[in-house]
């Protein structure tokens, strides 16, 4: 089936994302990473090194080996940016006839489009490999200030891929797609905020009636997550100097490791408070191995980067001003790019914009999932797919103690239908109640009843024995039908409940949220039903034992038993859980008793005779939990 | 009458015809749409087990890591040890060094070879090259480990490669400063 994968050709990192099932899935690379960097090296047998094993050998061949590519995408070798990133690029950028920026390696000349198609390749190599088919077509992104140039450089790259680009979209209009913006259904103003590895943008977007508009952007090219880095590393060598006399950064591989844990640490600080950052043995001298052991707290680093933060602040007042909206205008502000994974960025967004950032989707893949929900809307996929419904509450029904028994869990997607098997609760139950409830919480009381109906006929049976099975139909529109069935009678009752006896979102809402208050109090609660009617379980296989093998069981036995027994059945009414789990250990134990003598005096016995409680089918225990006792009217 | 008979009736037929004709098109539609879906469907199905295998195998690839950066630091002390520390206290660490890499050994990790080998990006990462006789490429030293999770790339070995007899030293060591500093990734 032909797919449309979307594609967040990025300056340092790139990803690939497409809709599954409707859903947008971003799809790892071979190396099982989300994001591959935008790196391409060429190397003197002639191959070619795409991603995480380009970067792997940049420092040995640095002439072959070129990233950031997109800086010259449809730029003349002219221009400022182009002269800008020539003094920091170790590879060669040379000037093509028709002007435009070109990079030579060995006695080649390379079109940043040529580069760039060598990184879509890779992307398209992960969606293949990962559906197992080939993927052509696909949406690829770019940043809002690309010119018709840049767009169609980036579209002949695809093209060079062996993509056919479906659209060339904006990378803040993908974020804004990923965030689900176009379906409210008015008009926003819309700031998206994207600090990634390498470069700083900030955009101001209009949506209304489908159509998305660019009002504005500005940035800062040569700002992201590796200055930050820069700041921790510069932090760490110049106190271990002071403490050491040691200046680590001509120290090769203790640089290196001083960067990794720069950056552990950094990103360990966006959930923490504070970081421990122990280097042992990171260098050594005359005097023996010296140890790097420093505490970092958020505020130490936030110190250290305060002026990289609100250097952002220039760039998003005048895109403020060029869009000519104010503060106050802007509806929702979206975060692009890892860095916006920093509080305090998120606070300077905040101070800006004057409003909570919209989180949720993974800044690092927001573009590549936009960009793979425009490409399911061109394929009439999003609008198609089959507006399926889910189920907002649990539903299921009343059991032993007043447990509410789920059947089907919340969230489910409908249709569905599900089934379990219960049983009795008492010795020759004739019927059994069916109580339909709806909610969260772990006992029938506090949630919503829907309905009940009784089955009745059951012929005559030790408790456990019959087996009833329980089923929940919820078809296309919503109606739920429950039905109950003894599978020893075949005999047959059930409720349909239409969807008006359900319950209306302010409700469900309030259900949602007094189960999270209550789960602890629910599960203590629960934990000590279970317990009893464990206990209770156990004091009438016991009993029952007793009296099947009266003439095997010693006198004094027996009576130890029956003490056993009476000592429990005054603790099956307790609330604490402690009393009743030890109740049930020591019924166990005179129990244990009881059967050594038993398998002494008669050896094995008849399989299954001894272990009333369960039916004697092959169901699985876990199924088996005894339907709520009472009696049919 | 009859001519307004014969008028009506081929109406009508053509009518149903279209009609026929209308709901074919859409049940087949429908039939298309559903037949993608279920394969869709199917094939979820697959994609999930296979990505809970590997969720699996490969789910503890960060806690996999920070356990090498243990090692790593085990590996430092031991080859820190001065030469007058007692023996049995330097080979009681080996042990535990050896016993904490068995465990990861059998959980599916293993060490990749580098030292004299020929650079190969897929498993190693340049930190850095010297002139030597040993052909270009040539890893002349390992200054931190690599490994492998179930043969997948976990780390790779950080290694100096040789950069061949005769190279423009200054230049290159130019070029390395400039890519370090612009380094962003």
């Amino acid at each position: 089936m032909a797919r449309t994968i979307g594609i967040d050709l990025g300056t340092t990192n790139s990803c690939v994302a497409t809709l599954e099932g409707g859903e947008p899935k971003v799809i790892p690379n071979a190396e099982g990473s989300n994001t591959t960097p935008s790196v391409v090296a060429f190397t003197e047998k002639g191959e070619k090194l795409v991603g995480q094993s380009a970067k792997r050998q940049a420092i040995s061949n640095p002439e072959r080996t070129v990233y950031e590519v997109k800086r010259l995408m449809g730029r003349k070798f002219q221009s400022k940016e182009v002269q800008e990133f020539i003094k920091v690029a170790p590879f060669k950028i040379v000037e093509a006839k028709n002007g435009d920026a070109w990079i030579k390696i060995g006695d080649r000349e390379y079109s940043p489009p040529e580069i760039s198609a060598l990184i879509l390749q890779k992307m398209k190599k992960t969606a293949d490999d990962y559906f197992g088919e080939s993927i052509n077509e696909a949406v690829v992104t770019v940043p809002a200030y690309f010119n018709d140039a840049q767009r169609q450089a980036t579209k002949d790259a695809g093209r060079i891929a062996g993509l056919d680009v479906k659209r060339i979209i904006n990378e803040p209009t993908a974020a804004a797609l990923a965030y689900g913006l176009d379906k409210k259904g008015k008009e926003l103003t819309v700031a998206v905020f994207d600090l990634g590895g390498g470069t700083f943008d900030i955009s101001i977007l209009e949506l209304g009636r489908g159509v998305f508009e660019v009002k504005a952007t500005n940035g800062d090219t040569f700002l992201g997550g590796g200055n930050f880095d820069q700041r921790i590393i510069d932090w760490l060598s110049d106190e271990f100097r002071k403490e050491t006399g040691i200046d680590v950064r001509k120290d090769r591989m203790a640089l290196q490791r001083l960067k990794d844990a720069a950056e552990k640490a950094k990103i360990e600080l966006s959930s923490t408070l504070e970081t421990d950052i122990n280097l042992p043995f990171l260098t050594a001298d005359q005097t023996g191995p010296k140890h790097l052991n420093m505490k970092l707290t958020r505020s130490k680093m936030e110190s250290l980067v305060g002026d990289l933060i609100d250097r952002v602040a220039g760039p998003c007042e005048t895109c403020l001003k060029d869009a000519k909206k104010q503060k106050k205008d802007i509806d929702e502000v979206i975060l692009v790019g890892g860095m916006t994974r920093m509080p305090k960025v998120q606070e300077k967004v905040r101070t800006i914009f004057g409003k909570e950032p919209q989180k949720g989707v993974n800044p690092d893949e927001v573009v590549a999932v936009g960009a793979a929900i425009q490409g399911g809307v061109l394929r009439g996929e999003v609008k198609d797919v089959l507006l399926l419904d889910v189920t907002p509450l649990s539903l299921g029904i009343e059991t032993l103690g007043g447990v509410f028994t789920k059947l089907i869990d919340k969230n489910t997607t409908i249709p569905v239908k599900k089934s379990q098997v219960f049983s009795t609760a008492q010795d020759n139950q004739g019927a059994v109640t069916i109580h339909v409830l709806q909610g969260e919480r772990d006992f029938a009381e506090y949630n919503k009843s829907l309905g009940r109906f009784d089955l009745v006929g059951i012929p005559p049976a030790p408790r456990g024995i019959p087996q009833i099975e329980v089923s929940f139909d919820i078809d296309a529109n919503g109606l739920v039908h429950v039905s109950a069935k003894d599978l020893g009678t075949g005999k047959e009752q059930s409720i349909q409940i239409t969807p008006s006896s359900g319950l209306n979102e302010t409700e469900i809402q309030r259900m949602q949220r007094e189960a999270e208050a209550h789960r602890a109090e629910d599960e203590r609660r629960k934990e000590v039903v279970t317990a009893r009617n464990q206990l209770d379980g156990l004091i009438y296989t016991i009993e029952k034992t007793v009296k099947d093998n009266a003439n095997k069981v010693s006198a004094d036995t027996r009576r130890l038993v029956d003490d056993a027994v009476a000592e429990a059945r005054k603790h099956l009414e307790s609330q604490d859980l402690d009393e009743l789990k030890k109740a049930t250990e020591q019924l166990t134990q005179a129990s244990n008793k009881m059967a050594e003598e038993l398998y002494k005096t008669s050896g094995p016995q008849q399989p299954g005779a001894g272990k009333p409680g369960e039916p004697g089918k092959e169901k699985r225990d876990e199924d088996i939990i005894d339907a709520e006792y009472k009696k049919a009217g | 009458m009859q001519p307004a008979k014969q008028q009506s009736e081929p109406i009508q037929s053509t009518d149903l015809e279209t009609q026929v004709k209308t709901l074919e098109d859409q049940l087949s539609e429908t039939k298309n749409e559903y037949l993608y879906l279920y394969s869709d469907f199917e094939n979820f199905k697959k994609r999930v087990i296979r990505e809970r295998t590997e969720l699996i195998r490969f789910g503890w690839e960060p806690l996999a890591q920070d356990f090498l950066l243990i090692i790593d630091n085990m590996e430092r002390a031991l080859a820190h040890m001065p030469p007058d520390t007692d023996k049995t206290l330097v080979d009681g660490l080996q042990m535990i060094l050896n016993q904490f890499k068995a465990v990861l050994d059998k959980q599916g990790i293993r060490h990749i070879d580098a030292l004299e080998k020929q650079f190969n990006p897929e498993f190693h990462e340049v930190i850095g090259h010297e002139p030597s006789e040993k052909t270009k490429g040539t890893i002349l030293k390992e200054e931190s480990r690599g490994y492998t999770l179930h043969g997948r790339l976990l780390r790779p070995a950080r290694v100096i490669v040789s950069s061949g007899l005769k190279t423009e030293d200054h230049e290159i060591q130019k070029q390395e400063e400039s890519y370090g500093k612009n380094n962003r990734h």
